[in-house]
């Protein structure tokens, strides 16, 4: 009820700052929803954000499962750690452009550039997150698996997982957010299909019912994947904790 | 089916780079069926001998022998449960060939069956040892390893601990370490006794 109160002011608010400003500058909601529907129509819209979720998809899953790994093995090992580290810190601050242009100089316009771009992208925090986990595994719970004998696989899955899993949880929160804001630039900058493509198509015909139709689809479909999928999930994993937070 | 132990020195080297011997001369050996007691002021040492002779750790001067392939069973002095797994799954990870007859059992002589599906998080302290007993038990175990399974209980609950202990002890062939700090524990099996004392030279048996 108070979702369905908050997006009638939002639409309220749109629709007089249109009015106030011109419909060649903002669009009022009908305008652009009579875009959203041409596309749909089409044919088009749905495979721009399909493309764009499997571009978000396969980077995602590319750099939380390299991202963790590195993670755990830095956190554990102090060697890898230190000869780690410098790269880590030069990721993290190295600028998403500079990253994406690189790959499409040096691997061409290619979807292994881009998909490569943006798991580069989120890879450090990821690493550093899940680092942070490692080291705050209770070693106390790994001398108990030791002397019970618990097999490695059955200790990294019993024992080290369900402590990771916060820092796991918290890494993949701000890393999709992170990847579903370079996956557009990745696009925009060197594929021709996609949110990204479409936008940087608007913006150069300068339509902007088109810009905000694709827009506004790629936000629902962020917010339905946030509701759908990451929220119960986060709720699975905390479940054992007497009061989640 | 022996524990052969002769360890010449243990020492730590805390964070102002002292060392610090803390075990030094201590030998003894430990058969199937018999029960080796420690007692000692806290700060004597022995946690560190249990870690040493569970091989948690490698870092001394010296010999332990444990027989090949014994499985331990051991209760740490502070419960050391998975708080994401239920109190029988706890037990499970720790023994997934246990069977259901021989789990029930041992819940019910530890009184443990209606806290099966609790997790840690909802169990008192003295129901956490007692699982954590469970899950000691639960292995089957060759070398049962007890580091003050009773501290921090009140005494009626201990002594109901200490009895079912025994029950369990008495039921297996098992060598058994109990470590203590006080001398309350009877145990009708108890063949084998040392006990420790602070000086100069840190622990040594008496």
């Amino acid at each position: 009820m108070l979702r369905l109160l908050s997006f009638t002011v939002f639409l309220a608010t749109w629709w007089i700052a249109a009015l106030l400003i011109g419909a060649e500058k903002l669009p009022p909601p009908p305008a652009v929803l009579t875009a959203i529907i041409t596309e749909a129509h089409s044919g088009a819209l749905f495979f721009n954000l399909g493309v764009t979720l499997a571009r978000v998809a396969l980077a995602f899953t590319l750099a939380m499962t390299l991202g963790a790994s590195i993670g755990y093995l830095m956190g554990r090992v102090r060697l890898a750690n230190r000869i780690g580290d410098p790269w880590l810190i030069l990721l993290l601050n190295l600028p998403a452009l500079v990253v994406i242009v690189l790959a499409y100089i040096w691997a061409g316009l290619t979807e292994v550039a881009a998909i490569a771009a943006i798991a580069i992208n989120k890879l450090p925090t990821a690493v550093v997150t899940v680092r942070e986990g490692t080291r705050a595994l209770d070693a106390a719970l790994d001398e108990m698996a030791t002397v019970f004998a618990i097999p490695r696989w059955r200790a990294l899955r019993h024992v080290i997982l369900p402590q990771l899993a916060p820092y796991i949880a918290a890494a993949a929160r701000s890393g999709l957010s992170l990847v579903w804001k370079i996956v557009l630039v990745a696009e925009l900058l060197g594929r021709s299909n996609g949110v990204g493509f479409e936008i940087g198509v608007a913006f150069q015909l300068f339509d902007i019912p088109l810009l905000l139709a694709y827009s506004l689809s790629f936000v629902a479909v962020v917010l339905a994947i946030e509701i759908v999928l990451v929220q119960p999930f986060e709720i699975r994993l905390s479940r054992w904790r007497p009061r989640a937070a | 089916m022996q524990l052969e132990v002769d360890i010449a020195r243990k020492a730590f080297t805390n964070a102002a780079g002292e060392r610090l011997d803390v075990l030094s001369d201590f030998s003894f050996t430990l058969g199937a069926g018999e029960v080796g007691v420690f007692v000692g002021p806290s700060g004597c040492g022995k946690s560190t001998m249990l870690k040493i002779l569970a091989g948690l750790d490698h870092d001394y001067q010296g010999r332990v022998t444990r027989p090949a392939g014994a499985r331990i069973g051991m209760v740490f002095q502070e419960p050391r449960l998975l708080p994401w797994r239920s109190v029988e799954a706890n037990v499970r990870l720790a023994a997934p060939l246990a069977d259901e007859a021989k789990l029930s059992a041992l819940f019910a002589v530890l009184e443990l069956n209606a806290h099966r599906s609790h997790f840690p998080g909802e169990l008192s302290l003295g129901l956490a040892r007692r699982v954590a007993l469970a899950r000691a038990f639960a292995v089957d175990p060759d070398f049962l390893i007890l580091d003050e399974p009773l501290a921090s209980l009140d005494d009626a609950l201990a002594a109901r601990l200490r009895d079912q202990i025994a029950i369990l002890v008495d039921s297996r062939p098992v060598m058994t370490l109990l470590v203590t700090h006080k001398w309350t524990m009877r145990f009708v099996s108890a063949t084998a006794c040392s006990s420790c004392h602070r000086d100069r030279h840190g622990f040594s048996p008496t």
